[in-house]
């Protein structure tokens, strides 16, 4: 029999010795009748040998090393029965456990989500990503050159070499207005490679790579119910994509929205593009036995042999990584790492409130424990059933735990505006945050039940038996504990609400200082020009002009306004040398390009200098506006205008030399997103490379949600194939664009206010334990004519003492948090202060009630009952 | 009831029980009589030793038991040896020949010097 089947087959078990030790003792009986003695006084005899059953049974059972299952089952039991007798602690403590592991696990199914899960791909292990590496091994994408010699190169260790190029376009039926739409121009065999095939219809593999095919597009699931209706007959008609009739040759699954959430594919040979334009991301499948290793060495020395017989390659190799690594968040981000400590921190202190709730609790039961150890139990066995008893704790938290963090990732997903993350990623509570959580489970029952556990197994028999039940003192040991997990608890939560702090500083600051915009009054809308019909920088800049002069004229619009990114958010960033003797270092700042009437849209006056003219940029020389912001970290002199700034050439570009502009005006520093210091911005005229992507910003006498459908009646007017999309306020694009910052805010108030309200709680527990402890002593206080003041000062001074000590951490704490994650402004001396203030003032005033208590303590009736 | 351990070094009950039930599978009422007789009734193992010691021998995987008739005709639980019981056996008693070995020659010599 097997350790499994004495488990559970323990009355078999039973059964066998009992069988066994009978055939024994009925053989020592026959022996002693074949002696000669009567059949009672063999028995006898056979009875003495044998000695104490019981005793013999007992020692079997422990040798078969089963035992302890059945201990364990009978831990349990009693357990289950303790704590639902005590139904106040057990909720207390369930509750802080479910709080601590509900919002930890909820944590970390984002993060699992975001940069553990990965790509739904087949065996995505498999699949590499590709870049060539430039000069300062940064990875850039390949050109069309580069990927057919990859294509070409016949790399063992590759099964194929991919590659796609997202572009915003323009879809148009008969039916229902033109839309725009995210294009993915993808490889031939790029959907083959990640083994993923049409819902409906084909992919373009017998289409091949070659140009001048008949045009045809793969629509997205999702495309196709919302436009389409989900007509089943689709494949085969014809819609306009970009100007050009296209034939529908597939519908994919509406969860497949590779790579960057497309809502249809076109095959990348109906691109046209010139051959060395670097705009190509490329994957690979390596081959049946290929290594990442092989698959680095063959794709760079392709690289490399192209690039001696090309100038316009770059030398630096290939970089080729993992897909999943270049795709998911990388969680050694110090980000990312300051998400999980900020949970494990929670769980943290929940464990140091239950440790503590069970401290308390374990005084109360100090009789019970020395009743059990005088009538025989081990400590061993006493230790086992108080962690039995954690256990259950934790395992109950954990399910609760559960329940929170699937409606906290409900939350979290319904915070995030659509699009808002790649398409890949699942908000789900998948295996992998399974086994973290009942891991986590296991770390609070070692946590918050071990010291108390042993504590209360170390109680001395013969103190406690002498003294009254319910009048055990608290054992310095017990008390030190105590004191240890709170001060935890204090300063962790310190910690968390000076992050808090910041959180609000920044919103106040974005809302209430510096310049605002009137966001309520201003329109903006996207627009994207097919890039078929305005192919030259010209034919775009025409329209933003016709565009500009027809919105102007509509009723209620005063400023019309073309940039490429809105006040909140987008722009690209460019290097900028901030020191002109020293070339080698550059700080990247986010640069606008923008339009003449810019600022007057937005309504915000330029500091000095002034906007950009009609024409600038069309003569060669850069003009650049920056924010106050920018001048203050970069330029030296008082007067910015007329200063320049030198700028590393824009990735891409043809001429590798520096760019050296001269500031022409200074514009006020508005927060883009909630931070304590606004962010550096430049400015650039748009027309040199007017872009076939822009927004454009309308400014309205009042209420501008009218004017949206006679701007998009202005947009029709000049060319029917433009759709204008996400119309919408300034101040709805702002609250978009904000989403991230909004729920980082969401999710540390959430951390800061649970910390605050357990170590609260906590606290005053804890107060009000040792309030009932002292109350003898308290109660002879006061009938030896303290005043009721007094004995109040003389509680709460031991809670100020301990809430000090708790500050002083937190505030070593939040140093040390600054220093290893970052988060500038955490240990500000206002920041600390208010923090602090807030702690004690909370704390002290809840822990003043069961103080006040102690003031009316009865000392007549007190000494009476002792 | 009289304690076996003061009549046997410690650890020799599990070597002289797998001595015993190597030269043929056996029950335990015979296992005790088996080491009485051996002895000439100097060893005699008590069935409060036996027993434990039978069951965790089992639960080390050294012995393995199962059930069959006996010479009476009652069903009763015969002990094997596993391949990892004779080889834990044959080391055992290897060391025990060593040690005794030595322990015979120690007192040897000292009442040797001592004379």
């Amino acid at each position: 029999m097997n350790w499994w089947h004495r488990v559970w087959q323990r009355w078999r078990m039973e059964d066998e010795l009992d069988a066994e030790l009978r055939f024994h003792f009925d053989h020592l009986v026959s022996d002693y009748l074949a002696l000669g003695v009567s059949k009672e006084e063999a028995r006898r005899r056979a009875s003495a040998e044998f000695g104490g059953i019981e005793e013999l049974r007992d020692a079997c059972r422990d040798a078969r090393g089963t035992r302890w299952v059945h201990d364990f089952a009978q831990d349990v039991r009693f357990s289950a029965r303790l704590l639902s007798k005590e139904r106040a602690f057990t909720l207390v403590a369930v509750l802080t456990l479910s709080l601590g592991i509900g919002v930890n696990n909820t944590l970390f199914s984002i993060v699992n989500a975001l940069c553990l899960h990965g790509l739904p791909i087949e065996k995505p292990d498999r699949v590499v990503d590709i870049a060539a590496r430039d000069e300062r091994g940064r990875a850039r994408p390949l050109s069309r050159r580069e990927f057919d010699d990859l294509q070409g190169g016949q790399s063992h260790a590759l099964e194929g070499v991919a590659a796609y190029v997202n572009r915003p376009a323009t879809l148009r039926d008969q039916a229902v207005p033109a839309e725009r739409i995210n294009l993915s121009y993808i490889s031939a065999n790029a959907l083959s490679l990640i083994r993923q095939q049409p819902f409906l219809g084909r992919d373009f593999r017998s289409d091949g790579d070659r140009p001048g095919r008949a045009a045809v597009v793969l629509l997205g699931g999702t495309l196709w119910r919302t436009r389409y209706s989900a007509d089943p007959g689709i494949v085969g008609k014809f819609v306009t994509i970009d100007g050009r009739p296209t034939t529908v040759v597939g519908v994919m699954p509406e969860d497949f929205k590779f790579p960057d959430n497309a809502d249809a594919w076109q095959p990348l040979s109906a691109l046209d593009t010139p051959k060395d334009a670097r705009i190509l991301r490329s994957f690979a499948r390596l081959a049946h036995e290929g290594t990442l290793a092989q698959a680095q060495d063959n794709i760079t020395s392709i690289l490399q042999r192209q690039s001696q017989s090309s100038t316009r390659t770059i030398p630096g190799g290939a970089i080729v990584m993992s897909i999943n690594e270049r795709y998911m968040s990388r969680i050694t981000d110090p980000a990312w790492l300051a998400f999980i400590t900020a949970g494990l921190l929670l769980v943290l202190i929940a464990c140091s409130n239950v440790a503590n709730l069970l401290l308390a609790r374990g005084v109360r039961r100090g009789h019970e424990i020395a009743i059990r150890l005088s009538l025989g139990a081990t400590r061993s066995r006493i230790v086992r059933q108080l962690l039995v008893e954690s256990a259950m704790l934790a395992a109950v938290g954990g399910v609760v735990a559960l329940a929170i963090s699937i409606a906290g990732l409900k939350l979290f997903a319904a915070a995030i505006p659509e699009g808002g993350l790649p398409y890949w990623v699942r908000l789900t509570i998948d295996a992998r945050v399974i086994v973290v959580l009942v891991i986590v489970c296991m770390g609070t029952v070692l946590l918050s039940g071990v010291a108390p556990a042993l504590q209360l197994a170390r109680t001395n028999l013969n103190l406690t038996m002498k003294e009254a039940a319910n009048n055990v003192s608290t054992s310095r040991g017990a008390r030190r504990w105590t004191w240890v997990f709170l001060t935890l608890q204090l300063a962790l939560t310190v910690i968390m609400l000076s992050g808090l702090g910041i959180t609000v500083q920044s919103f106040y600051l974005l809302q209430h200082r510096g310049p605002q915009i009137d966001a309520k009054h201003i329109l903006t809308f996207g627009i994207t020009l097919p890039s078929e019909t305005y192919r030259a920088s010209e034919q775009r800049l025409a329209f933003y002009r016709s565009l500009r002069e027809r919105v102007t004229g509509v009723g209620q619009a005063v400023a019309v306004s073309v940039a490429n990114a809105l006040p909140a958010s987008g722009g690209q960033p460019r290097e900028v040398i901030p020191n002109d003797r020293d070339r080698s270092a550059s700080v990247p700042v986010r640069v606008i390009l923008i339009d003449d009437a810019y600022f007057t849209a937005l309504g915000l006056p330029l500091l000095a200098g002034r906007s950009f003219t009609p024409a600038e940029g069309a003569s060669g020389r850069m003009s650049i506006i920056v924010n106050q912001r920018f001048a203050e970290m970069f330029l030296p002199r008082a007067e910015a205008v007329g200063q320049r700034v030198r700028l590393r050439a824009a990735p891409g570009s043809p001429n590798p030399a520096d760019e050296i502009g001269t500031v022409v005006g200074v514009a006020p520093s508005l927060r883009r997103q909630p931070t304590l210091e606004p962010d550096p911005l430049m400015y650039l005229p748009l027309p040199p490379s007017a872009m076939s992507t822009v927004v454009v910003l309308v400014r309205a006498k009042d209420e501008p949600s009218s004017l949206a459908s006679s701007v998009r009646e202005a947009a029709r007017q000049i060319d029917p194939n433009v759709p204008l999309y996400r119309v919408m306020t300034l101040e709805d694009a702002n609250w978009e664009a904000r989403w991230n910052a909004r729920v980082s805010a969401g999710i540390i108030s959430t951390l800061a206010f649970i910390a605050l309200a357990l170590a609260t709680v906590g606290l005053a527990a804890l107060t009000a334990h040792a309030v009932a402890q002292r109350s003898r002593e308290l109660g002879i206080r006061l009938a030896l004519g303290a005043e009721r003041k007094e004995v109040v000062l003389l509680v709460l001074r031991r809670v100020l003492v301990q809430v000090a000590v708790g500050l002083i951490f937190g505030a070593i704490g939040a140093k040390a948090w600054e220093r290893i994650f970052g988060g500038a402004g955490l240990t500000t001396a206002a920041n600390l202060a208010t923090v602090s203030l807030l702690v004690v003032f909370v704390t002290v005033g809840v822990s003043a009630w069961p103080a006040a208590r102690a003031a009316r303590i009865d000392p007549l009736l007190m000494l009476r009952d002792q | 009831m009289a304690s076996p351990k003061s009549d046997l070094p410690q650890g020799t009950l599990d070597m002289l029980i797998l001595q015993v039930v190597a030269l043929e599978p056996i029950h335990g009422y015979a296992i005790a009589q088996r080491i009485r007789q051996i002895s000439r009734d100097v060893v005699q193992v008590p069935q409060g030793s036996l027993y434990p010691a039978l069951h965790r021998l089992e639960n080390r995987k050294v012995l393995v038991a199962e059930w069959k008739q006996s010479e009476t005709g009652r069903d009763a639980k015969y002990y094997r040896l596993t391949p990892r019981g004779r080889a834990y056996l044959k080391s055992e008693a290897e060391s025990w020949e060593r040690l005794s070995g030595a322990i015979r020659l120690i007192l040897r010599e000292a009442r040797g010097t001592s004379r």
